[in-house]
């Protein structure tokens, strides 16, 4: 099992303290739900795990490792990122997106071996786009192109993977089916960190929430406590509808705590 | 025709054409066609110019002829033209494919974006205060400083990731003053033909170059290709975002450095012996992208090649198109890329609607 | 018919008139407009009768007799000048720029221009009507008598070696100029002429390779400053070719001061001689290789 852990992170811009002293750790095989209000610093905590935004202060370890002493390129094989956005800036079929993947495990002038292309092929199996292998990423549907992104995260076979809202844009359906997906993943062992806007979807499908408000860590923990009234009432500012079906949870978000709008009715 | 949901944030996904598909020419055949091109292209370009020479003869002055006129003309006329067109070429059509890959835009090339507007100026001012002339190393390095600081002026002027406009508009800032500043110094060189050689570093010309240059650019303009041709993978990964480059074990830092480096030795070397050639890392990059998937790191080497092959195609022709004194080369490849420049531009027009 | 006769009347008055000019006649304020009439200007009046003439006379590079124009107040070729200096005649080639020579007439001056020396013959020509111009007619007429003895002891006999004038930017001179002229007294074949070149052009690096001249005359202007143009002419290629030794011919190169022989004047001579000099070396080394 391996650890993903930051000390005392502080990431500042300006007189803004975008991540405040952050003290979080996740483990590799759970699904950990990365929840909070716009601007609480969840893409910031992200993107510095992954190198691309240099902290003001603290640590981040890996496997009792400063980061800082960590060759860039083996990390790279043990932790991959999926950013918000689904950014591809150039036309590439499918099947030539998912073999990016591998790219932390070839060597500068390496050609894709045998066992990269099975890697590639399990990961978009197991994404479900294998059937979409030759078809230009462009002209695929949002979903879609989500679930191609997703297989080349997983062509790295990472220990650990970040996804940074990777259900946003996506219909009902295939923001189920990519939850199922990420948890089965941890329960391979792989380590999956997601930042959520649905509550519910993280309430079902994650083994552990981190709540973050304003650069700091409000609940950490087992869905159902975090996810309490007094919680969201500090962190989102609403209340919430709650309910549980078939002994799984549901959690709506119903009133803004901002406006009471029984009192402004006749 | 726009796709279902597009990401917003690409701006090259406006003008590529979105229906791309596995692409139908392997890799092999393809540098394996552009290859054989170049070899053709260069023992045409042995056999033209305004004395007619027969193939045996050149080929029997390539193995090593006896000292005759006709030997002269060959080795120390014709073959490093030859040689330049394709080196030129090469550097050109790898430098578009790498700084498009860099900035993720269709529209960087040197020549667009004042690289090689700047290196021109480099070059001018060590070749006409005579430091060149003492020290002949100092003429291409003067190119590549020249080269590094419109480098350096695009990134402070547009950003990052900046637009398609942005980026041209900041080429056009940093063009019009490199060539203000090269003409204001041709003008002020006491050599009265100074002034009228701006036509030479602004539109460029492979003629009459010697053997000599070909020595003093060669080594930097290859130091920079091995720059540029290693940084394949790293161009690939930032198909996906400067951010998951990173992820996947890029160092951002890095690689902008040795690209920016890489362009800078070698384009900042060929325009110093060749002037500014236009357009051809405009063109050549955009043809072939289809041809090899629009994948940016197998698109290096084969822009190179296909550089080479516009490059020395062109300056064939421009010995038999006109009578009296040669076109110049610059003209050509903007005959040439100027309509396809403003086919790009319609095309975004019609992307923004 | 009566034309013809008013003609005639007309010239012959004015060959009398010309023998008629005395002192008190000459022109004593002379404006010169043009670097080639400058050098016969010079050639022929006294300082004191010069009132004004060109900055390229005194430019070494271009002028033959720059020392003697030293301290003669300069002109940069605008009317605006010249009206200031109040001259009595004006002189130009017939070349200078003709808004300028045409305000100057119309201002009431006279402008007498000069046709460029493209040949011997029109060198004559010039120098004989500047001197009577100027009044100095038995001036003139010495002047071409010492250049035609000096002219007259150049060797003709022997091979005619094959020379050809390379300037900045391939540039070369044809069969109608003072060069084609001069290289033919000094006893060479011109490599342009016979290429049917009739005035002046760019000759290709590679057809006078391949012409195989045995002397390349290099006309140099300001080399100590680089230019594109000048680099032309330091190609290797063109020291391979007089290098090269074959067929017994040797083949030389030779740098003529352009203030030889960009005007016409009597010192055209020394670039005649030393042009023949460099013949009878060159046939020496062929006798003898």
């Amino acid at each position: 099992m391996s650890t993903l852990a930051v000390q005392d992170l502080s990431v500042v811009f300006g007189s803004n303290k975008v991540l405040d002293s952050l003290n979080v750790s996740f483990t590799t095989g759970s699904l950990v739900g990365l929840i909070g209000p716009n601007g609480a610093g969840k893409t910031t905590l992200l993107r510095t795990l992954i190198g691309a935004q240099k902290p003001s202060d603290g640590k981040i370890i890996w496997n009792d490792v400063d980061l800082k002493n960590q060759d860039c390129r083996s990390m790279a094989q043990e932790l991959a990122y999926l950013p918000q956005g689904g950014v591809c800036h150039w036309p590439l079929t499918v099947e030539r997106l998912v073999a990016l993947g591998r790219l932390p495990h070839q060597s500068p002038w390496q050609k894709q071996s045998v066992d990269d292309s099975e890697v590639i092929c399990a990961a978009m199996k197991e994404a479900d786009i294998f059937t979409l292998a030759s078809r230009n990423v462009m002209t695929l549907s949002g979903g879609e192109r989500m679930r191609a992104l997703l297989a080349r995260a997983l062509a790295t076979k990472p220990e650990m993977l970040l996804a940074d809202e990777p259900v946003a844009s996506l219909d009902p359906y295939h923001q189920l089916q990519v939850m199922t997906l990420l948890q089965a993943m941890a329960r391979r062992g792989a380590g999956v960190v997601v930042v959520l806007h649905d509550l519910t979807l993280a309430a079902r499908f994650c083994d552990r929430l981190v709540l973050m408000n304003e650069g700091q860590v409000l609940g950490d923990g087992e869905p159902e406590d975090v996810l309490s009234e007094k919680n969201l009432a500090a962190s989102y500012h609403v209340t919430a509808l709650r309910g549980k079906n078939n002994g799984e949870p549901f959690i709506v978000p119903w009133k803004d705590l901002r406006h009471d709008h029984e009192s402004e009715r006749p | 025709m726009t796709p279902k949901s597009s990401p917003s944030s690409s701006p090259v996904s406006i003008i590529i054409d979105e229906n791309a598909a596995k692409p139908r020419i392997g890799f092999s055949l393809l540098v394996g066609i552009l290859s054989f091109l170049i070899v053709l292209l260069f023992f045409a370009s042995l056999a033209a110019g305004p004395v007619s020479i027969s193939f045996f003869q050149i080929l029997s002055s390539l193995k090593g002829g006896d000292q005759s006129l006709i030997h002269i003309i060959i080795e120390q006329i014709r073959l490093p033209r030859a040689i330049l067109a394709i080196t030129v070429g090469a550097t050109l059509g790898l430098a578009g494919a790498a700084l498009q890959g860099l900035l993720q835009n269709p529209l960087a090339e040197p020549g667009l974006i004042g690289v090689s507007g700047c290196a021109a100026l480099g070059a001018v001012i060590m070749f006409y205060t005579g430091i060149s002339a003492v020290f002949a190393l100092a003429l291409p390095l003067g190119g590549i400083v020249g080269a590094l600081i419109a480098v350096v002026a695009i990134y402070g002027l547009a950003g990052r990731e900046s637009s398609i406009l942005t980026l041209v508009l900041a080429g056009v800032a940093v063009n019009a003053f490199a060539a203000a500043l090269t003409t204001l110094a041709l003008s002020l060189s006491p050599n009265p033909y100074a002034a009228f050689e701006i036509f030479f570093w602004l539109l460029g010309s492979l003629a009459d170059r010697s053997l000599s240059h070909v020595y003093l650019s060669l080594p930097l303009m290859v130091l920079g290709w091995v720059l540029l041709l290693s940084m394949g993978r790293a161009l690939d990964a930032l198909t996906l975002g400067e951010d998951t480059a990173r992820s996947l074990g890029f160092n951002l830092g890095r690689v902008q450095a040795q690209v920016v480096i890489g362009t800078a030795l070698a384009v900042g070397a060929a325009v110093a012996i060749s002037g500014i050639i236009g357009f051809v890392g405009l063109v050549v990059p955009h043809l072939l992208r289809p041809l090899v998937g629009y994948q940016p790191g197998k698109l290096l080497l084969v822009s190179a090649l296909g550089g080479a092959v516009l490059t020395s195609a062109a300056d064939i022709a421009v010995r038999f198109v006109m009578n009296g004194p040669e076109l110049k080369l610059g003209v050509l490849t903007a005959l040439i890329g100027a309509p396809f420049f403003l086919y790009l531009i319609l095309q975004i027009r019609k992307e923004m609607r | 018919m009566v034309k013809a006769f008013r003609f005639c009347c007309l010239a012959i008055s004015m060959a009398f008139a010309a023998p008629a000019l005395n002192a008190a006649e000459k022109p004593q304020r002379i404006a010169s407009l043009n670097v080639c009439t400058d050098q016969l200007v010079l050639a022929l009046a006294q300082r004191s009768r010069i009132a004004s003439i060109t900055f390229l006379a005194v430019n070494p590079d271009t002028s033959y007799y720059h020392q003697q124009a030293q301290n003669i107040p300069i002109n940069y070729g605008t009317a605006e000048e010249i009206l200031g200096i109040k001259p009595d005649l004006i002189v130009a080639g017939s070349y200078t720029t003709p808004a300028t020579t045409a305000l100057l007439r119309k201002l009431g001056h006279r402008v007498e221009l000069f046709a460029p020396d493209d040949s011997l013959k029109q060198m004559r020509t010039n120098i004989k009507r500047m001197a009577s111009l100027l009044g100095e007619v038995q001036k003139g007429q010495q002047l071409i008598r010492d250049m035609d003895i000096r002219l007259a002891g150049v060797a003709q006999t022997g091979r005619k070696p094959v020379a050809v004038i390379f300037r900045a930017n391939g540039f070369t001179m044809g069969r109608h100029s003072l060069i084609n002229d001069i290289l033919t007294i000094a006893g060479f074949r011109h490599l342009s002429a016979e290429m049917s070149m009739a005035r002046a052009g760019f000759l290709p690096l590679e057809k006078m390779i391949a012409a195989d001249p045995a002397l390349i005359i290099f006309g140099k202007y300001k080399p100590e400053h680089p230019s594109i143009a000048h680099q032309l002419l330091e190609h290797p290629a063109l020291s391979m070719l007089l290098a090269l030794r074959a067929s017994g011919k040797k083949r030389d190169s030779i740098v003529i001061p352009s203030n030889l022989w960009n005007c016409g004047g009597p010192f055209i001579v020394e670039a005649v001689e030393k042009l023949a000099q460099k013949r009878k070396a060159l046939l020496k080394a062929e006798v003898s290789p």
